[in-house]
């Protein structure tokens, strides 16, 4: 029996992986401006409705929305900025903190998508609905 | 040149690359966990688009009702497997990308185990192709919206 352990060879950064970070922070560029761009839209739509005397709620309603729609293109645009940080002067800690944008990018993401799946869970349930058609 | 000196001169180079440290091996266990649920979800989402694709000539039929009397809009009811065809390749592009990135969650986990650097290159090349392919689509999709919107205005314009 051989024992491979010995054979093992820490993974390293190497310039096939650098070229593939390097084009998944351009793409990671180009979503985060499209993002900002569905930010702003959703600020001002959000904005056309407040009307009325009671200002405050609307407004604080209106700035918690467009800040939720702008913080995923901000965790990217952060991942590409210091991504091409880390590839200009191969500061690890900048490596760690790209990663830990996405992380929280994707972290943003799994949240959402599990309100996602409360909202088909509640529109669709079933036993609601027969209760309404009796 | 033989294999084993190869070999050998494959890991001096590598040597010279920077290691990877756990903290960073930590972030990426993380994400491929959240990428792992986020894929799935997407293609469950994405086979469920598929399957109300085959149901367009339906979809383009509301369509018209909504925006009254279009010729562009009959014609499309009219010739409903290019809206078919369009859901259809739309779907197949999404599965790809959710299947790269489970593909990626996978291999990231599998060359962290093993310290494999194969794997590890593999996994964030998924990654990259993952991007790549949402990227291109996300660009189609903005093109034909508006060519779609253009001719929808044209189509209800009495000149046209």
């Amino acid at each position: 029996m051989t024992d491979n352990s010995f054979d093992r060879i820490p993974l390293t950064v190497t310039d096939e992986v650098r070229k593939y970070w390097r084009e998944i922070s351009h793409w990671a560029l180009f979503f985060a401006i499209l993002l900002f761009i569905a930010a702003s839209f959703t600020g001002l739509f959000t904005l056309s409705f407040v009307t009325g005397r009671d200002r405050l709620p609307a407004v604080l309603t209106g700035i918690l929305i467009t800040s939720l729609s702008f913080l995923p293109g901000f965790l990217y645009f952060r991942f590409y900025s210091l991504m091409k940080a880390y590839l200009r002067e191969e500061n690890e800690e900048d490596l760690e903190k790209a990663f830990a944008s996405l992380k929280w990018f994707y972290i943003f993401s799994a949240v959402a998508t599990i309100f996602i799946i409360i909202f088909w869970i509640l529109v669709l349930n079933p036993g609601q609905s027969e209760m309404e058609y009796e | 040149m033989n294999k084993q000196t190869m070999h050998s001169l494959d890991d001096f180079e590598r040597n010279k690359q920077p290691l990877v440290s756990g903290r960073l091996t930590s972030q990426w266990k993380a994400i491929s966990f959240l990428t792992i649920f986020l894929s799935v979800f997407g293609l469950i989402q994405t086979t469920i688009l598929l399957v109300s694709g085959m149901k367009t000539s339906e979809l383009t039929g509301a369509m018209g009702f909504a925006y009254g009397k279009n010729r562009f809009l009959s014609a499309l009811s009219e010739n409903s497997f290019i809206l078919t065809a369009l859901i259809v390749l739309a779907s197949v592009a999404l599965l790809y990308v959710f299947y790269s990135k489970l593909r990626f969650s996978l291999l990231i986990q599998k060359s962290i185990r093993d310290d494999n650097q194969e794997t590890f290159e593999d996994a964030w090349k998924n990654l990259r192709n993952s991007f790549r392919v949402f990227g291109i689509y996300i660009i189609s999709a903005i093109t034909l919206y508006m060519i779609f919107f253009g001719l929808l205005l044209l189509g209800s314009s009495p000149e046209f």
